[in-house]
Parts: structure tokens; sequence; C-alpha cells
């Protein structure tokens, strides 16, 4: 459950200071980017995660985090950084409870996302 | 025409990221953004072009972001200079990390997420600033340790605690030699200056001679400050590895280059230049007056060679000096 405290799924407004643009011309092809690479990237942690390859958990986690830092993805990217942190410590435990939440709390991100583009006239 | 590019490797294995530093650095002027997904296509860009900033990631598949920077600080890249800035850019500021950075004299750690107007500011600072780099051959043996420690002393923690002290004493611990050094090079520093917004119109050409004033002029300085035999042979060996990295960025940035007229002006200097190098070498620092007609020749030589249409000076100097 998202309450009030939580930082913003998608904040364009740090993916504008992030490249220093806002023109759609910049925003679009960075949202669409992250999209694109992030979700191969998600496809390779829950494997990883089923194959529990606890580095690999950790490498792309750690990817994912920095993409989500750079277009302002503010909860997903909370959510890598205690997956990363929980794979480098190998704290199976805290890896149990936060492996569940990452497919909905990707979903979310890309339905944000989507709402996103659309109202830039991304089709 | 002073329209020369300064090539800037950025490497990160995520593509968005990469494609993030590109962009940034294109936007700089007199920047040309190289990027490399990966270590492998970043040591071939290193190996084959004169590369003069290096922007990399840490946590990449082999080679590392770390490994790139070893072994570009031992000087195993073939068309890029050992002592070019390097910027790390990560997303974690591990202690391990930070160390063998610093151990590699990294110009600068950035942590992800930064903004392209930080970025920016970072890599212009860069380019606008030298660090002193010790000789290739030094990280080479930095190299050399990190390799053995682990069969030595196969505790983590305690070859981590061995590694600081064995760096502490280099850097706190100066002889008198290198004290009487550094006073007498703040006292004199101007035995061959390289003048204010002078370019050739490369930018490693500039660094490269820029560092040969200021090593033949610290050689100077303590020779004539009479400082002890080991300061003086030290400078002068110094001096001469400025000369023969002259010579070499000279060599491969004419292979790669048109400015026809340029380089037949700049060999003409180059050639007059390598009898007193080699006579920098060879000469024997006990022979006062020998020594002092060289550096009178090599004071000449500086002069006719800082001079148009050799160097210009670059009244349109906006970000990195270079339009």
């Amino acid at each position: 459950m998202i309450n009030s405290a939580d930082p913003p799924i998608l904040d364009i407004s740090i993916l504008i200071e992030m490249y220093g643009d806002s023109h759609a011309d910049t925003i679009i092809p960075a949202l669409v980017g992250f999209r694109d690479e992030a979700t191969d990237y998600t496809e390779q942690l829950q494997q990883a995660a089923q194959q529990q390859d606890v580095a690999e958990i950790a490498r792309l986690s750690h990817s994912l985090k920095g993409m989500c830092g750079l277009v302002g993805a503010c909860q997903f990217m909370l959510l890598c950084q205690k997956i990363e942190d929980a794979a480098r410590q190998w704290n199976q435990q805290r890896l149990t409870d936060y492996l569940p939440t990452f497919e909905p709390a990707w979903r979310v991100l890309l339905a944000e996302l989507k709402s996103n583009l659309r109202q830039l006239g991304h089709a | 025409m002073l329209i020369r590019n300064i090539k800037v490797l950025v490497v990160d294995d995520v593509n968005l990221m990469c494609d993030f530093l590109y962009g940034v650095t294109n936007k700089i002027i007199g920047c040309q953004a190289l990027k490399a997904p990966d270590g492998k296509t970043a040591s071939d860009f290193l190996q084959n072009e004169a590369i003069d900033l290096l922007i990399t990631d840490i946590e990449m598949k082999a080679p590392s972001g770390l490994e790139l920077v070893q072994r570009l600080r031992a000087g195993m890249f073939g068309s890029t200079s050992h002592d070019i800035p390097i910027i790390i850019f990560s997303g974690n500021a591990y202690r391990e990390f930070i160390e063998q950075s610093i151990a590699f004299d990294v110009n600068d750690f950035l942590v992800k997420p930064i903004t392209s107007a930080q970025l920016t500011k970072k890599i212009q600072y860069h380019l606008q600033h030298d660090k002193v780099i010790a000789p290739a051959a030094h990280y080479m043996d930095l190299m050399a340790n990190l390799a053995i420690a682990p069969d030595t002393e196969p505790e983590p923690d305690r070859r981590l605690r061995v590694a600081i002290v064995r760096e502490l004493p280099e850097t706190k611990a100066k002889s008198a030699e290198q004290i009487e050094v550094e006073d007498t090079k703040s006292a004199q520093k101007d035995f061959l200056i390289w003048p204010e917004n002078a370019t050739t119109g490369y930018f490693q050409l500039d660094r490269r001679m820029r560092n040969f004033a200021f090593l033949l002029s610290c050689f100077h300085n303590v020779f004539v400050g009479n400082c002890k035999p080991i300061a003086i042979e030290s400078e002068r060996k110094r001096a001469c590895e400025a000369s023969d990295y002259l010579f070499h960025i000279a060599k491969n940035i004419k292979n790669k280059d048109q400015r026809l007229d340029f380089w037949l002006l700049y060999q003409q200097r180059l050639e007059k230049l390598k009898p007193l190098a080699l006579e920098l070498s060879n000469v024997n620092i006990k022979h006062h007056s020998q020594v002092l007609l060289l550096l009178k020749r090599l004071a000449y030589w500086w002069t006719q060679s800082c001079s148009r249409p050799i160097i210009e000076l670059n009244e349109n100097k906006q970000d990195t000096g270079y339009d």
C-alpha cells in the first residue's frame, strides 16, 4: 500500500533536472529508453531470484537503481536499493521480504510511465 | 583554426546511463564523446584512440571500471596517455572502491544520480585542472601488489588494514629532499612558461607542452637552488619523461591528423628538441656550466616553439577553452 509519506512513483521534474532539458524530445526518449531497458533488467532479476543467484540480484538491482534515479522513478529506486543492500549482505530474510513486492511495484511504475508518455503525446 | 576535439570516453553497461553521459558530454563545447557499453569496448577505444578524459562506471562485467582505471594508469593502452583525467561515476560509494580509486589517482568520484549541470561542471573542471600523476611504472607496481596481496594475506579485513598502512608513509613522511624540492618549486616556477590561454589546437599536446615546461622548470629550480643530487636527478628524470611523452603524443596525433602546415612546423621544432632531450638525459649534473648552457638552449627552444603560428592565443575561450 502507498501512503502519503511515500516518494512519488515517477517524478518527471527529477528527470528534467537530470537532463537539464524539459523538451518532450528529451523526456520521451529517456522514458521510453528507461521502460525498454528496465523491462529487460526486471525480467533478468526475476529470473535471478528464481535461481537464487544473489550476486546477480545485487548487480541487476544496482543497475536498475541507477536507471530509476536518472528518470525520477523514486519508489522503485528505493525498493531496488533495499534489494541490492540485502543481496550484498546475503540477507536471505530481507530478500524474502522484498522480492515478492518487486513485480507489483514494477507494474505500478509501468502504468505510471504509460500515463506520462500518453500525456506527453507519445503513442 | 583552433577547432580540435577533446575526446571523452564514457563507459557504462546501462545503455540509458551511457546515453545520458554521452549526451551531456557532447553538449560541452570542444568535446567529442565516445561511448562504450562495456569494459572490453572501452579497452579497444583506449588502445586505438587518444582519449583525453575517461568517465567510467565501476561495476561492470570484466573488465570492470576499476580494472580499466588500473590498466590505464599503468600505461597499458597504446594510444591513450596514462595520466589523463579519470572520473568514476558509480551508484555506490563503497570504501573499497574509493580506496582503490585514490590509490590509482582517480581525479573524481561521482555518485549517481548526478545532474547534467553538475556533470558538465565536473568535466570542465578536470579538463582545465591538471592533477599530478605518478609515472606509469608506479601504478604497474601497485597493480602487481594488488595481484599478490590475496595470496599472502588471506583475511580480507586484515588485508585492507595492511594496504592503508602501506600507503600512509609514502604520503605523510616526506623526505627532506622532497620538502626541499617542493619549497624550491613553490619559490620559483617560471623558468619556462606556457602562456595563459595558449593552444596548439590540440588538447593533449597543450597538456604535454605545459607539463614539459613545468617539469623542466622544476629541474632548473632544484639545479640552480643547489639542492641535493638525489633531488636534481629525480627532477631530471621527470623532465626527461615529460619530453618523451611530448614526442609520443605528438606522433600519435600527427598520424591521425590532416593539419599539414602545423605538423611541418611542429615536427621541425621536435627535431630540434631531440638532441637537447638526449643531452638532458645524459649530462653530468656535476658539470654546472654544461647544465646551465643546456638549460639556456632549452629555454631558447621553448621561446622559439611557443610562438605563432605553432601556438595561438585562444581568444574565444569558453567552457573547456577549446572551441
